[in-house]
């Protein structure tokens, strides 16, 4: 099969989807240059610039906006630069988008898919208001879907189908996948929200984890299969609608499970999987179930201060050994 | 679009002239306001009601004057207080009384309350909550007409309390770089809550901010709605002609309180401020068009009070939904 790199298929599924159905466009800051990762780079060529809007700098507008022409009939995928710029449009996403069918009965539809750019760059260390996670947030907002895809593969198809949905979806993509490389095949295929992937078997333990940590886990999975402990890896793939079923059988399999994602611990993705497994899977439990975030602090500009906030595959090892009473 | 027997039917509303005859209606139909209002401010002084009431009395004219120069395939945003333009766009008094009172009855089957009149169908969004929100929502649902060529304009009718909220900014300045079919609608009663403009804003109008976005801006008489139709027809025709956004302030007065509770004068307006404003009822100033005998002033004002009556009625007779009802319409 062929091989992609994230940012390759997400230029795919925007042209597949873009030609599919007129009304959906793009707008956002520089997107006709495809500024900064490159995924919107070359769709003005084929669409237009009535199609692929360029913004000035106006985060609250470039939601805002969105959601008004959401409301007129079109299909826009706005794009936020880097996830913290999204505080500025917080309130037409939160108190808006995420409402406004509830509120008027379902008189209107707000087919609305969000693009984020998040998490700690790694090589280029972008400091306290380029590195963040905040994907806690959006789960926590009823109304709103909610998609973090980790391979080229999951990122095309789930694109797909947060554009094709009526519904507002904000699609988390971690900086440090963009030039990843996976298999994806050619031909139409969408991936439905609300299905985790098992992205590594195992049974001694689940390691549940989203985005750029579902990595981190496997190294981690890879690391711990040396000392003999077979670790499960699954990838969510999308937070709301969240695959429950398949956690918690898993978890009812391997009777430990650990949960891995970027955002600050306190409150957040992590906090409510272990809520939800203590909810359902509390019988099948040997061990608390551990979540691994990022520590409450927050994310200095040098490699040092990043380092210590943000979860390392050292941090996974240890939990997971944790729950296995290994320490 | 049809009309409920509750509402004052002026005949070829909505993008037509104002004829002396529509006046008569026109009159009517601004007298039902007030008489709606005010009766609104009773029951909520009784209690019979559990959520906000933001009077529109004093400022009828220019919702009115609104709704009347928009046509049919318009799109309205507008805000709290904002009953003149709903209610002159079509929905029946009696659901659109229900909604404020949260009743399954409701243009929103009592989700959304007074701030969110949301009907749809006759091309009214409703208001918000979050003051300001709309400011920069009004430019891509016009964005989205042009694309789609609608021919539709929006009006997207505010307060002075958005204009000073940062939407303000980055709507206007995005509704003339995209030179999309917006008429901005700046009801300058006076008073953000207890803030008067004097303290609110440097300068001495709001109108004057407009030329630094690239639009024109002009000022109205909000308490005549003859003025207010005349002045927003043009701009709504030249958005529609391709000839991009525009910004009208109306002068106008609240003339009761911010909300229930608040009384109009006492805390921090005075009753000379007030009082003066009273002269400039907008019924007295299109009164003075009309002159109307006192027996037709008194059958108009009859008819007025039956149809405030008549929808208060319904809306007290009708159900609060079901608790479960919330579960509903989350996501599509």
């Amino acid at each position: 099969m062929r091989e992609l790199t994230y940012v390759e298929a997400l230029k795919e599924a925007h042209f597949e989807e873009m030609r599919r159905d007129e009304r959906v466009l793009v707008i956002g800051e520089d997107v006709s240059l495809g500024y900064v990762f490159g995924v919107t780079r070359g769709l003005v060529g084929e669409f237009g610039a009535a199609r692929v809007i360029d913004t000035p700098l106006m985060e609250s507008a470039i939601i805002g906006s969105s959601l008004g022409m959401a409301l007129g009939g079109l299909r826009p995928v706005p794009e936020i630069m880097f996830i913290d710029f999204i505080t500025l449009g917080w309130d037409h996403l939160f108190n808006h988008a995420a409402k406004m069918r509830w509120q008027t009965g379902g008189q209107v539809k707000v087919p609305l898919t969000v693009r984020c750019a998040y998490g700690a760059f790694g090589h280029l260390r972008a400091g306290p208001c380029h590195s963040q996670s905040i994907t806690a947030w959006f789960m926590h907002t009823p109304g709103l879907k909610v998609a973090i895809p980790s391979t080229p593969y999951d990122a095309k198809g789930l694109l797909k189908t947060a554009i094709r949905d009526d519904n507002p979806v904000v699609f988390l993509e971690h900086k440090t996948l963009y030039p990843t490389r996976g298999p994806v095949p050619e031909g139409e295929y969408t991936i439905p929200f609300g299905e985790a992937d098992v992205k590594r078997e195992g049974k001694d333990v689940t390691i549940i984890a989203i985005g750029n940590m579902v990595h981190r886990s496997l190294s981690a999975a890879e690391a711990l299969d040396k000392e003999g402990v077979s670790c499960m890896v699954i990838d969510l793939r999308t937070l709301a609608p969240l695959d429950k079923k398949t956690i918690v059988e898993a978890v009812r399999k391997t009777e430990r499970a650990v949960v891995v994602d970027e955002d600050t611990r306190t409150c957040g993705v992590g906090a409510e999987i272990v809520a939800t497994l203590v909810e359902e899977a509390f019988d099948s439990l040997n061990a608390p179930v551990l979540r691994v975030g990022s520590k409450d602090l927050v994310i200095g500009a040098g490699p040092t201060l990043e380092d210590y906030v943000i979860p390392s595959v050292q941090d996974i090892v240890d939990a997971v050994r944790r729950v296995l009473y290994r320490t | 679009m049809a009309e409920s027997k509750g509402n004052v039917e002026v005949k070829g509303r909505q993008g037509e002239g104002l004829s002396d005859e529509r006046l008569i209606e026109v009159y009517q139909l601004m007298l039902t306001v007030r008489r709606w209002a005010e009766q609104g401010e009773q029951l909520f002084a009784a209690g019979k009601i559990s959520s906000f009431f933001h009077s529109c009395v004093g400022q009828e004219a220019v919702g009115i004057g609104v709704g009347l120069a928009m046509e049919p395939r318009d799109l309205v945003l507008s805000y709290h207080r904002a009953h003149a333009y709903g209610i002159t766009r079509g929905t029946p008094l009696e659901q659109y009384t229900a909604e404020i009172l949260s009743k399954r009855t409701g243009v929103c089957q009592g989700r959304g309350g007074e701030a969110h009149i949301s009907d749809v169908s006759r091309g009214n969004f409703g208001g918000t909550g979050i003051v300001g929100s709309y400011l920069v929502v009004a430019p891509g649902l016009a964005y989205a007409q042009k694309l789609l060529g609608t021919q539709a304009v929006v009006v997207c009718a505010f307060g002075e309390g958005s204009a000073c909220e940062g939407e303000f900014h980055e709507g206007l300045n995005l509704a003339a770089i995209w030179k999309v079919p917006v008429v901005f609608i700046l009801e300058n009663n006076g008073w953000q809550v207890t803030m008067p403009n004097s303290r609110a804003i440097a300068v001495q109008d709001f109108a004057c901010r407009a030329a630094g976005y690239g639009m024109p801006g002009i000022v109205a008489d909000g308490q005549d709605v003859v003025a207010v139709y005349e002045t927003v027809r043009a701009a709504i025709e030249r958005a529609r002609a391709g000839g991009g956004p525009s910004f009208i302030e109306c002068q106008t007065y609240r003339f009761k309180g911010h909300s229930r509770g608040d009384p109009p004068y006492g805390v921090y307006r005075t009753r000379e401020e007030v009082e003066a404003w009273y002269a400039r009822d907008p019924l007295k100033v299109l009164g003075a068009r009309l002159s109307l005998a006192e027996e037709e002033l008194a059958r108009l004002d009859d008819e007025a009070r039956a149809a405030a009556d008549r929808a208060y009625q319904y809306a007290l007779a009708s159900p609060l939904p079901e608790g479960q009802e919330a579960e509903e319409f989350l996501y599509v």
